[in-house]
């Protein structure tokens, strides 16, 4: 199934519209006396057809993703040191017309009358990964990777034809990707 | 198609990509079938729809556009069967289109009713939220109205009092939280269950503030971490009291009654919950129209493959017919066509297989009949072209089919035997033939079966006498044509006249011969006796008579001589002499006479030839003698003598620019008392001939267009240098036919 959607994806990503939903845009990488903390700030943009969706009752759930990878020769897949996941609901509760935003890591949810003031919540730095130093060996070569993206599974099956069909329906295309940052220690 | 592209597209590939195709097309229709059953599966079944749709339909896309293009091609170059292919495709396409095409409109019209009634149950959710938000709006209503009960004790109370009267009005108002603000949005009292006060108090929102120095109520519904939702009503406070007192702002919390919390809960989840629903419902019409288009595609393509297949399976035994019809008509007949059915069809081709099977035995009978005719008609062309009479065949319509060598040579002619051209009209190209035709046509018009005749004709080899016998052929009482055979017996007849003449000549000779030399004598005597006894004038007369009897009786005799030479030649004695000092004596002997008018061109050294050195020379003679003569009595003609040696041979050619022979005289100039001067005997080339042929040579008398001058005649003479053979056999046959030298 994975390499079945991978395959029907990178076939059709060359029809991936200009405009990206999720873009990572000040990745960070904090070096304290014990941790490297790593960050970044998030701008999401969602498509009309995507708030609609939002508003008839499907809740959307992103995931941002932190991921520290030990860098190995190109034949060889990178070793993951350290991965976490930040996963946001976001929901409409038409009775209060106000969009609710629960964060599934701490629990905490916050309330906005606007889409835009719940995403600006969303795109708010926020600490992702920490590591400690002594983890990580002073011979080897690291990099950090970050992505934001929609969760995929967590939506209606009749909702998922739209992201294996991006020329058709891009606006369902939510994924900055991996952004890499070299670490150096 | 191409024959490049069947090359690659072999019929393996081809089956192997229809297997493809179709497995790919039934994966498809069965993934559709449980998506459209189980709507909720459709998220992890449309990667397989799409991958085995496209597959299918790409497979059938290409499988069907090359059995067209197949088709189109066949169609252009006007192969056998491919209108009747095409006449078929068009029919079943149709018959499987049109029950495809009513079945998509009615179940388009079907999913576009289906999404009826869903807004009444909306319509009564949103009732359900009406009254709620009338019960919230009435409680917010008894609030204020509470609220406003205390302004007058609020407004007025000093401010290091207030928050004991706050209190108790918080508790006497089961509001969770009040605050007492100045006009300006600065804290006065507070009491709350809410929070602690805070050191430094904060202010009222400005906003609010403005909102209520207007006079105007704000309240709010708020989110509350342990309350869930709370009710923030702020209001004025103002003050009528002039003495003491000031305007104040008054803002409260109050939860929100438990009843309605959840009821605003249920009201939400079901109205979110049907807007899901029906949300999802127009996700499930876009899949399922997807899901429509796919299977009409499917069925499409399916149905026009499946057309183009079974059509090429029922036309496949029409189109090997027409092949094998074809291959009949172009005259191959051992192409039996392949037959794989069992049916009304196979059973036709079967036949048509035997029916080429008896074709191709007679036509190889018949092949093997007309080889043996053609080389029965090569053996009787062999058998014509070598006899030596002329032979011509004509058709029962009087055209000519066949004449041989020997036919066209006697003739002159170069006649076409060409079929179908009667033989008036090839007369009418070659007048040569004219007195054979006529006598054909009056034989044929008299009904002669068999019949022989005699005839001359005028060629360039002058007038050829011809004996003819001609027969018709009948077979099965049925005239089928004539054939004509005919021989030129011109030499024969001038050999039988030659030996007429010789006899003739024999006995005048001897029957004349005796008696004048008494006539000469006895005039002699006469004239002796008489002359001197007679007076002069009776003397004279008598010496005129017996001097005239006398030439006269010398002419006679030199006649007779004549007739004795050409009657009795002498016997001929062979000796080895050189030719050309033979001409160069004679040449000097007329130069002497007629100089100026003798040439004599020796080609090449000659070689001595054996002959009887008096003969030649009495023939030489005689031809520059006629040549000399031939201008008349008057005038001398120039004469030419030519010779050199060739093959064995001696030629010699003498020609003159005299007056010429008539072309009726040229076939007769070597017989007998044929002469073109008024006093000749016309027994000289006769004799010149005979002395030619008992040499085992031969004289012709050449066409006018052969030699230089302009008139006059001109004789070859052909020797061979030793007499105990004949002419080599070349020459002999050249000169026999007339060929000119």
């Amino acid at each position: 199934m994975v390499w079945l959607r991978s395959l029907l994806l990178s076939s059709l990503i060359w029809c991936q519209t200009a405009t990206a939903e999720i873009t990572i845009t000040q990745p960070e990488i904090l070096d304290t006396p014990q941790h490297y903390l790593i960050s970044a700030q998030f701008s999401y943009k969602l498509e009309e057809s995507v708030v609609d969706a939002l508003k008839n009752g499907i809740p959307i759930v992103f995931i941002a993703e932190y991921a520290i990878e030990e860098v190995t020769p190109i034949w060889d897949k990178n070793r993951v040191i350290h991965h976490v996941e930040h996963r946001f609901v976001l929901s409409y509760r038409e009775f209060t017309n106000r969009f609710y935003l629960i964060s599934l890591n701490n629990n905490t949810h916050g309330t906005y009358d606007t889409i835009e003031q719940a995403l600006e919540r969303m795109e708010q730095r926020h600490d992702a990964l920490s590591v400690k130093k002594d983890m990580l060996s002073p011979k080897k070569e690291y990099q950090a990777k970050i992505r934001a993206s929609l969760d995929e599974s967590a939506l209606p099956g009749l909702i998922q034809p739209y992201l294996y069909t991006p020329y058709l329906w891009p606006e369902w295309k939510l994924d900055s990707g991996w952004h890499t940052l070299s670490l150096t220690l | 198609m191409s024959h490049s592209t069947s090359s690659w597209l072999s019929q393996p590939v081809v089956k192997t990509f229809t297997v493809i195709g179709s497995v790919s097309t039934i994966l498809a229709f069965a993934l559709l079938a449980e998506a459209i059953n189980d709507p909720d599966t459709i998220g992890s079944l449309f990667p397989f729809i799409v991958l085995s749709s496209a597959i299918g339909l790409s497979l059938l896309f290409s499988t069907i556009s090359l059995n067209l293009y197949k088709l189109v091609q066949r169609f252009i170059a006007g192969e056998a069967g491919a209108r009747l292919h095409s006449r078929f495709v068009t029919i079943f396409v149709s018959l499987a289109l049109i029950p495809i095409i009513i079945i998509s409109l009615f179940t388009i019209q079907i999913l576009r009713q289906q999404d009826r009634g869903e807004d009444e149950i909306m319509h009564a959710l949103e009732g359900s939220r009406e009254l709620y938000k009338t019960a919230l709006n009435e409680k917010k209503k008894r609030i204020i109205e509470n609220l406003y009960q205390l302004s007058a004790a609020l407004s007025t109370t000093p401010r290091s009092i207030v928050d004991p009267l706050l209190e108790e009005a918080r508790d006497a108002n089961k509001a969770m939280e009040l605050v007492l603000y100045d006009r300006m949005g600065n804290q006065i009292g507070f009491s709350s269950l809410l929070s602690e006060p805070e050191l430094v108090p904060k202010p009222l929102d400005n906003l609010i503030v403005s909102q209520v120095q207007q006079g105007l109520d704000y309240h709010k519904i708020q989110t509350h971490e342990e309350f869930n939702q709370i009710l923030h009503v702020v209001i004025p406070l103002r003050n009528f009291s002039p003495e003491s007192g000031e305007h104040r702002i008054l803002s409260s919390y109050y939860t929100i009654p438990k009843q309605l919390e959840l009821g605003q809960e249920k009201i939400n989840d079901a109205v979110m919950r049907n807007k899901k629903r029906l949300y999802l419902d127009d996700q499930q019409n876009t899949v399922y129209n997807i899901a429509f288009i796919l299977i009409l595609l499917l069925s499409l393509l399916s149905a026009l493959w499946f057309a183009l297949y079974s059509t090429r399976r029922l036309i496949a035994p029409i189109h090997e017919l027409a092949k094998g019809t074809r291959s009949v008509a172009s005259g191959v007949y051992n192409q039996p066509i392949t037959n794989s059915s069992h049916d009304d069809l196979g059973f036709l081709v079967q036949s048509f297989n035997d029916m080429m099977l008896n074709l191709d035995h007679t036509h190889k009978n018949l092949q093997q009949s007309q080889q043996l005719i053609e080389h029965q008609n090569t053996r009787l062309e062999g058998i014509l072209s070598h006899l030596s009479s002329g032979v011509m065949v004509l058709d029962s319509q009087r055209r000519l089919e066949r004449a041989n060598t020997m036919a066209c040579s006697i003739l002159d002619s170069k006649m076409n035997p060409t079929p179908g051209i009667p033989i008036g009209v090839v007369a009418q190209h070659h007048p040569i033939i004219s007195p054979l035709t006529d006598l054909l046509k009056k034989r044929i018009q008299d009904g002669d079966q068999e019949w022989c005749d005699s005839l001359t004709i005028t060629t360039s080899k002058g007038v050829r006498n011809l004996f003819c016998r001609g027969s018709a052929l009948q077979e099965h009482d049925t005239l089928e044509g004539y054939v004509v055979v005919f021989d030129d017996v011109t030499e024969l007849v001038s050999a039988q006249k030659n030996a007429a003449w010789s006899e003739v000549a024999r006995r005048l000779a001897h029957e004349i011969k005796n008696p004048l030399t008494p006539i000469q004598l006895s005039a002699d005597r006469l004239r002796h006796r008489y002359l001197s006894k007679m007076d002069a004038e009776e003397g004279k007369v008598l010496d005129r008579a017996t001097h005239t009897i006398i030439q006269q009786v010398d002419a006679l005799k030199r006649m007779v001589q004549a007739f004795s030479d050409y009657a009795r030649a002498p016997k001929i004695k062979f000796s080895t002499f050189d030719p050309a000092r033979l001409l160069e004596e004679v040449a000097d002997l007329y130069r002497a006479q007629h100089p100026g008018h003798i040439e004599l061109n020796i080609q090449s050294p000659l070689s001595e030839i054996e002959a009887d050195n008096d003969r030649l020379r009495q023939i030489l003679n005689n031809l520059i003698k006629n040549g000399l003569e031939s201008s008349g009595e008057e005038k001398v003609a120039d004469v030419h003598i030519t010779a050199w040696s060739s093959d064995g041979t001696l030629l010699i050619k003498i020609c003159d620019n005299g007056a010429g022979i008539d072309d009726v005289l040229r076939s007769q100039i070597f017989e007998p008392y044929a002469t073109t001067k008024p006093k000749g005997t016309g027994l000289g080339l006769a004799i010149v001939k005979r002395i030619i042929e008992e040499h085992n040579g031969q004289i012709h008398l050449l066409d006018p267009d052969l030699f230089s001058m302009d008139q006059g005649s001109c004789f070859e003479i052909t020797l061979p240098i030793r007499h105990q053979t004949a002419l080599p056999p070349a020459t002999r046959e050249r000169l026999s036919n007339g060929e000119k030298p």
